[in-house]
Protein backbone atom coordinates (compact mmCIF):
# COMPACT_ATOMS: atom_id res chain seq x y z
CA UNK A 1 0.00 0.00 0.00
CA UNK A 2 1.17 3.49 -0.84
CA UNK A 3 -0.22 5.98 1.70
CA UNK A 4 0.03 8.99 -0.58
CA UNK A 5 -1.49 7.31 -3.64
CA UNK A 6 -4.06 5.14 -1.88
CA UNK A 7 -5.18 7.34 0.99
CA UNK A 8 -4.28 11.02 0.63
CA UNK A 9 -4.62 11.66 -3.10
CA UNK A 10 -8.04 9.99 -3.48
CA UNK A 11 -9.39 12.20 -0.67
CA UNK A 12 -7.89 15.32 -2.22
CA UNK A 13 -9.41 14.38 -5.58
CA UNK A 14 -12.82 13.90 -3.96
CA UNK A 15 -12.63 17.27 -2.21
CA UNK A 16 -11.45 18.98 -5.40
CA UNK A 17 -14.49 17.67 -7.19
CA UNK A 18 -17.01 18.33 -4.42
CA UNK A 19 -15.80 21.80 -3.46
CA UNK A 20 -14.58 22.98 -6.85
CA UNK A 21 -11.03 23.55 -5.61
CA UNK A 22 -8.05 23.78 -7.94
CA UNK A 23 -4.61 22.53 -6.96
CA UNK A 24 -2.09 19.97 -8.15
CA UNK A 25 -1.41 16.94 -6.00
CA UNK A 26 2.19 16.69 -4.88
CA UNK A 27 4.22 15.66 -1.85
CA UNK A 28 4.93 19.34 -1.12
CA UNK A 29 1.32 20.49 -1.40
CA UNK A 30 0.62 22.80 1.55
CA UNK A 31 -2.48 21.45 3.22
CA UNK A 32 -2.79 23.54 6.36
CA UNK A 33 -1.08 26.32 8.29
CA UNK A 34 0.31 28.34 5.37
CA UNK A 35 -1.13 31.49 3.89
CA UNK A 36 -2.26 29.73 0.72
CA UNK A 37 -2.96 26.33 2.20
CA UNK A 38 -5.63 24.15 0.64
CA UNK A 39 -7.55 24.03 3.95
CA UNK A 40 -8.41 26.62 6.58
CA UNK A 41 -9.27 26.07 10.23
CA UNK A 42 -12.80 24.95 9.33
CA UNK A 43 -12.32 22.92 6.17
CA UNK A 44 -9.39 20.98 7.68
CA UNK A 45 -11.90 19.17 9.91
CA UNK A 46 -13.83 17.78 6.96
CA UNK A 47 -10.60 16.79 5.24
CA UNK A 48 -9.47 14.86 8.32
CA UNK A 49 -12.82 13.08 8.55
CA UNK A 50 -12.41 11.97 4.94
CA UNK A 51 -8.81 10.87 5.56
CA UNK A 52 -9.88 8.81 8.56
CA UNK A 53 -12.62 7.11 6.53
CA UNK A 54 -10.17 6.39 3.71
CA UNK A 55 -7.61 4.89 6.11
CA UNK A 56 -10.33 2.61 7.44
CA UNK A 57 -11.47 1.64 3.95
CA UNK A 58 -8.00 0.89 2.65
CA UNK A 59 -6.44 -0.74 5.72
CA UNK A 60 -9.40 -1.84 7.82
CA UNK A 61 -7.80 0.00 10.75
CA UNK A 62 -9.57 2.55 12.95
CA UNK A 63 -7.03 5.16 13.99
CA UNK A 64 -7.42 8.21 16.22
CA UNK A 65 -6.22 10.87 13.82
CA UNK A 66 -6.19 13.89 16.14
CA UNK A 67 -4.60 13.07 19.48
CA UNK A 68 -3.10 15.51 21.93
CA UNK A 69 0.32 15.38 20.23
CA UNK A 70 -1.18 16.20 16.84
CA UNK A 71 -3.27 19.08 18.10
CA UNK A 72 -0.81 21.78 17.14
CA UNK A 73 -2.01 21.50 13.62
CA UNK A 74 -0.10 24.53 12.36
CA UNK A 75 3.20 23.03 13.43
CA UNK A 76 2.01 19.48 13.31
CA UNK A 77 1.55 16.64 10.88
CA UNK A 78 -1.11 18.20 8.68
CA UNK A 79 1.07 20.84 7.03
CA UNK A 80 1.88 19.05 3.81
CA UNK A 81 1.08 15.84 1.99
CA UNK A 82 4.46 14.39 2.93
CA UNK A 83 4.12 15.24 6.64
CA UNK A 84 0.63 13.75 6.67
CA UNK A 85 1.93 10.63 4.90
CA UNK A 86 4.62 10.17 7.56
CA UNK A 87 2.09 10.71 10.33
CA UNK A 88 -0.37 8.18 8.91
CA UNK A 89 2.46 5.71 8.49
CA UNK A 90 3.38 6.15 12.14
CA UNK A 91 -0.25 5.73 13.25
CA UNK A 92 -0.66 2.56 11.22
CA UNK A 93 2.56 1.08 12.59
CA UNK A 94 1.24 1.59 16.11
CA UNK A 95 -2.35 0.55 15.38
CA UNK B 1 -34.02 18.99 32.21
CA UNK B 2 -32.26 22.33 32.50
CA UNK B 3 -35.27 24.38 31.44
CA UNK B 4 -35.60 27.38 33.72
CA UNK B 5 -32.32 26.80 35.54
CA UNK B 6 -30.63 30.17 36.15
CA UNK B 7 -27.44 30.39 34.14
CA UNK B 8 -25.33 31.11 37.20
CA UNK B 9 -25.89 27.61 38.57
CA UNK B 10 -25.28 25.66 35.39
CA UNK B 11 -22.41 23.20 35.71
CA UNK B 12 -19.44 23.22 33.40
CA UNK B 13 -19.99 21.22 30.22
CA UNK B 14 -17.08 18.85 29.82
CA UNK B 15 -15.63 17.63 26.55
CA UNK B 16 -12.56 15.63 25.70
CA UNK B 17 -10.39 18.58 24.70
CA UNK B 18 -12.27 21.62 25.98
CA UNK B 19 -14.99 22.54 28.44
CA UNK B 20 -17.60 25.27 28.59
CA UNK B 21 -18.06 27.38 31.69
CA UNK B 22 -20.62 30.12 32.22
CA UNK B 23 -19.43 33.67 31.60
CA UNK B 24 -19.22 35.78 34.75
CA UNK B 25 -18.97 39.56 35.17
CA UNK B 26 -15.23 39.08 35.76
CA UNK B 27 -15.01 37.92 32.15
CA UNK B 28 -16.23 41.27 30.81
CA UNK B 29 -12.83 42.45 29.61
CA UNK B 30 -11.95 39.16 27.93
CA UNK B 31 -15.32 38.75 26.24
CA UNK B 32 -15.36 42.37 25.09
CA UNK B 33 -11.86 42.14 23.65
CA UNK B 34 -12.89 38.99 21.83
CA UNK B 35 -16.16 40.54 20.65
CA UNK B 36 -14.33 43.53 19.17
CA UNK B 37 -11.65 41.42 17.50
CA UNK B 38 -11.25 41.23 13.75
CA UNK B 39 -12.23 37.57 13.89
CA UNK B 40 -15.54 38.39 15.59
CA UNK B 41 -16.44 41.04 13.03
CA UNK B 42 -16.54 38.32 10.39
CA UNK B 43 -19.34 36.55 12.22
CA UNK B 44 -21.14 39.07 14.45
CA UNK B 45 -22.37 42.67 14.14
CA UNK B 46 -20.02 45.38 15.46
CA UNK B 47 -20.52 46.65 19.02
CA UNK B 48 -19.07 49.70 20.77
CA UNK B 49 -19.48 48.65 24.41
CA UNK B 50 -17.12 49.83 27.13
CA UNK B 51 -15.95 47.34 29.74
CA UNK B 52 -18.54 48.74 32.16
CA UNK B 53 -21.28 48.32 29.57
CA UNK B 54 -20.10 44.78 28.91
CA UNK B 55 -20.26 44.04 32.64
CA UNK B 56 -23.81 45.34 32.71
CA UNK B 57 -24.71 43.28 29.63
CA UNK B 58 -23.37 40.15 31.32
CA UNK B 59 -25.21 40.93 34.57
CA UNK B 60 -28.46 41.29 32.63
CA UNK B 61 -27.81 38.29 30.42
CA UNK B 62 -27.28 36.07 33.47
CA UNK B 63 -30.78 36.85 34.71
CA UNK B 64 -32.55 35.97 31.46
CA UNK B 65 -34.19 32.53 31.76
CA UNK B 66 -32.86 29.99 29.29
CA UNK B 67 -30.17 32.30 27.94
CA UNK B 68 -26.72 30.74 28.30
CA UNK B 69 -23.36 32.26 27.49
CA UNK B 70 -20.16 30.25 27.97
CA UNK B 71 -16.42 30.66 27.78
CA UNK B 72 -14.62 27.92 25.89
CA UNK B 73 -11.62 26.73 27.90
CA UNK B 74 -8.90 24.16 27.43
CA UNK B 75 -7.98 21.88 30.31
CA UNK B 76 -4.77 23.84 30.83
CA UNK B 77 -7.06 26.79 31.61
CA UNK B 78 -6.64 28.81 28.43
CA UNK B 79 -9.66 30.83 27.32
CA UNK B 80 -10.17 30.13 23.63
CA UNK B 81 -13.53 31.72 22.89
CA UNK B 82 -17.20 32.04 23.68
CA UNK B 83 -20.46 30.48 22.55
CA UNK B 84 -24.07 30.62 23.68
CA UNK B 85 -27.60 29.39 23.22
CA UNK B 86 -30.83 31.28 23.81
CA UNK B 87 -34.44 31.80 22.72
CA UNK B 88 -35.41 28.26 23.63
CA UNK B 89 -38.84 27.55 22.22
CA UNK B 90 -39.95 24.10 23.29
CA UNK B 91 -43.40 24.51 21.74
CA UNK B 92 -41.71 24.71 18.34
CA UNK B 93 -38.84 22.46 19.52
CA UNK B 94 -36.14 24.95 18.51
CA UNK B 95 -33.26 26.89 20.11
CA UNK B 96 -30.82 29.40 18.64
CA UNK B 97 -27.05 28.95 18.92
CA UNK B 98 -24.75 31.91 18.43
CA UNK B 99 -22.28 34.38 19.96
CA UNK B 100 -19.64 31.95 18.70
CA UNK B 101 -16.08 33.22 18.53
CA UNK B 102 -13.32 30.64 18.77
CA UNK B 103 -9.57 31.16 18.69
CA UNK B 104 -8.35 27.69 19.60
CA UNK B 105 -7.11 24.87 17.44
CA UNK B 106 -9.61 23.68 14.81
CA UNK B 107 -10.61 20.51 16.61
CA UNK B 108 -11.01 22.38 19.91
CA UNK B 109 -13.21 25.02 18.30
CA UNK B 110 -15.29 22.32 16.69
CA UNK B 111 -15.67 20.33 19.91
CA UNK B 112 -17.00 23.47 21.62
CA UNK B 113 -19.80 23.60 19.05
CA UNK B 114 -20.55 19.93 19.55
CA UNK B 115 -20.71 20.40 23.31
CA UNK B 116 -23.21 23.20 23.08
CA UNK B 117 -25.40 21.50 20.47
CA UNK B 118 -25.37 18.25 22.46
CA UNK B 119 -26.35 20.18 25.58
CA UNK B 120 -29.34 21.67 23.80
CA UNK B 121 -30.56 18.36 22.37
CA UNK B 122 -29.94 16.47 25.60
CA UNK B 123 -31.58 18.88 28.00
CA UNK B 124 -34.49 20.40 26.12
CA UNK B 125 -37.42 19.08 24.21
CA UNK B 126 -36.13 20.34 20.88
CA UNK B 127 -35.19 18.72 17.60
CA UNK B 128 -33.61 21.59 15.69
CA UNK B 129 -31.14 24.44 16.03
CA UNK B 130 -31.62 27.91 14.55
CA UNK B 131 -28.53 29.63 13.14
CA UNK B 132 -27.90 33.05 11.65
CA UNK B 133 -24.75 33.08 9.51
CA UNK B 134 -23.28 36.03 7.60
CA UNK B 135 -23.22 35.23 3.90
CA UNK B 136 -19.53 36.15 3.77
CA UNK B 137 -18.64 33.89 6.69
CA UNK B 138 -16.78 30.62 6.14
CA UNK B 139 -18.96 29.14 8.89
CA UNK B 140 -21.76 28.93 6.33
CA UNK B 141 -20.01 26.12 4.49
CA UNK B 142 -19.05 24.50 7.77
CA UNK B 143 -22.66 24.42 8.98
CA UNK B 144 -23.66 22.95 5.63
CA UNK B 145 -21.26 20.07 6.29
CA UNK B 146 -23.02 19.58 9.60
CA UNK B 147 -26.24 19.23 7.63
CA UNK B 148 -27.79 22.65 8.24
CA UNK B 149 -30.33 23.80 5.68
CA UNK B 150 -30.98 27.31 4.36
CA UNK B 151 -34.31 28.77 5.42
CA UNK B 152 -34.26 32.36 4.21
CA UNK B 153 -32.12 35.44 3.71
CA UNK B 154 -32.38 38.11 6.39
CA UNK B 155 -30.65 41.38 7.24
CA UNK B 156 -28.80 41.35 10.57
CA UNK B 157 -27.88 44.92 11.47
CA UNK B 158 -26.86 45.66 7.90
CA UNK B 159 -25.21 42.31 7.21
CA UNK B 160 -26.69 40.00 4.55
CA UNK B 161 -27.32 36.85 6.56
CA UNK B 162 -28.66 33.35 5.97
CA UNK B 163 -31.07 31.85 8.46
CA UNK B 164 -30.37 28.14 8.72
CA UNK B 165 -31.87 25.16 10.55
CA UNK B 166 -29.91 22.16 11.77
CA UNK B 167 -32.09 19.12 12.43
CA UNK B 168 -31.03 16.65 15.10
CA UNK B 169 -31.02 13.63 12.79
CA UNK B 170 -28.72 15.38 10.29
CA UNK B 171 -26.42 16.68 13.02
CA UNK B 172 -25.83 13.32 14.70
CA UNK B 173 -24.20 11.84 11.59
CA UNK B 174 -21.53 14.52 11.23
CA UNK B 175 -21.09 14.89 14.99
CA UNK B 176 -20.11 11.25 15.31
CA UNK B 177 -17.64 11.61 12.46
CA UNK B 178 -15.96 14.55 14.17
CA UNK B 179 -15.72 12.72 17.47
CA UNK B 180 -14.25 9.73 15.67
CA UNK B 181 -11.21 11.92 14.94
CA UNK B 182 -10.39 12.15 18.63
CA UNK B 183 -11.87 9.02 20.17
CA UNK B 184 -12.70 5.45 19.32
CA UNK B 185 -15.98 5.69 21.24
Amino acid sequence: MNITEDIIYPVLEKIKEEDGLEFNNSEDLELFGYEDSVFDSLSIIDFLIEIKDQINEVTGKNVILVNKDALSIKDGPFKTVSSLRDYINQLLENA
Amino acid sequence: MLCGVPMAVMNDILGKLVYLTVVDVDDAEYTLQLRKSEKALKTLPKIDNTVEQQKEWIRRQRTIPNDYFFKIRTYDEQDIGVVGFYDIDESNMIVEIGRYIATGKPIENTEALILIIDTCFKNYNIDKILLHVFKTNKMYKFWKKFGAKDIKDVDLKGHPTTEMILYKEDYIVYRDKIYSLITNN
